[in-house]
């Protein structure tokens, strides 16, 4: 099972994005998920990530979910990090199975934040922090991702 | 210096300004509200086992057994009033037909996001001081109804 470490010190890169992905989620408020959106007037999930990341760090261009995954330039890590990426396959939800509904839901990703939470544009709440404890997104396989631009601590 | 008959409007006045607050202002949604139904459009077979439980919205907390508890800060004043017609033309596409149905279209209603922190945490609509809509991850709108 995955795991995250502890919160990075002030200051550092890590951090930075921490803030940042906060400050986004504020900026955020009131607005909804948007398909698409690169945006604080809405984001999808890798709209969100492209726009934090690119305040961090300036080489980073967006890039969609499958993306993510697939060009190299993000490496799976077992122990997350501050900052590091979640990334949710599509697939079916256990939590969803458990009653009834076999829909398979497209692929998703969010920024650790902590060993609670993560933050992410999700498609009920646009921008909004999550608890890895969350009823419907913890039964759902993830991983983690890191930047290749990102050093390890 | 205030005479006692400017001093009784007065009084009348904050009285009609709090009664005003509590009709539209963030007591309408305090209390609990139970979860009546789960409704989905594409859904399949889905078991709505969520029915029963219940969502607490309070002044320094929110606790919300189906997604995540807010304990510091939360916020409701992103609820923005519109019609009927409005919501349903500007946001109502995603939302399950039988949501869309049950909004009066020519009545006030609240629509927007409680938020915790400052960043969003729950999508609502609120018909009334009654009932309301949670819209919840993969296209479910829980119906709620308010018990206190």
């Amino acid at each position: 099972m995955p795991s995250v470490s502890p919160s990075p010190a002030s200051g550092s890169t890590r951090a930075k994005i921490v803030q940042a992905a906060i400050d986004a989620g504020k900026l955020a408020a009131g607005k909804p998920y948007m398909f698409g959106g690169k945006a604080p007037s809405g984001f999808d999930c890798s709209g969100f990530i492209a726009y934090v990341y690119h305040q961090v760090l300036p080489e980073f261009v967006y890039m969609d979910t499958a993306a993510i995954r697939k060009t190299g330039r993000f490496t799976e890590v077992k122990t997350a990090l501050s900052g590091d990426l979640i990334f949710f396959p599509k697939g079916k939800n256990p939590y969803e199975v458990k009653k009834g509904n076999q829909r398979e839901f497209p692929d998703h990703v969010g920024i650790t934040l902590d060993r609670d939470t993560w933050i992410g544009s999700q498609s009920s709440t646009g921008v909004a922090q999550v608890h890895f404890s969350n009823p419907w997104w913890s039964p759902r396989p993830h991983i983690f991702l890191r930047y290749n631009g990102l050093a390890p601590a | 210096m205030m005479t006692r008959t400017g001093f009784c409007w007065g009084i009348l006045i904050l009285a009609l300004q709090m009664g005003a607050q509590g009709q539209t202002g963030t007591d309408s949604y305090l209390g609990k509200w139970i979860v009546k139904d789960a409704l989905c459009s594409d859904c399949g077979r889905r078991v709505p086992s969520e029915k029963g439980a219940i969502i607490q919205f309070g002044y320094t907390e929110i606790r919300n057994p189906l997604a995540e508890d807010c304990t510091h800060d939360p916020g409701y004043g992103l609820l923005n009033e519109m019609s009927g017609t409005q919501v349903v033309m500007r946001y109502g596409k995603q939302w399950p037909q039988s949501v869309s149905r049950a909004i009066p279209k020519q009545a006030k209603v609240r629509y927007g996001f409680l938020t915790c922190g400052g960043t969003n945490l729950m999508q609502m609509l609120f018909l009334s001081d009654k009932h309301a809509f949670y819209f919840f991850e993969g296209g479910i709108a829980f119906d709620l109804q308010r018990v206190h």
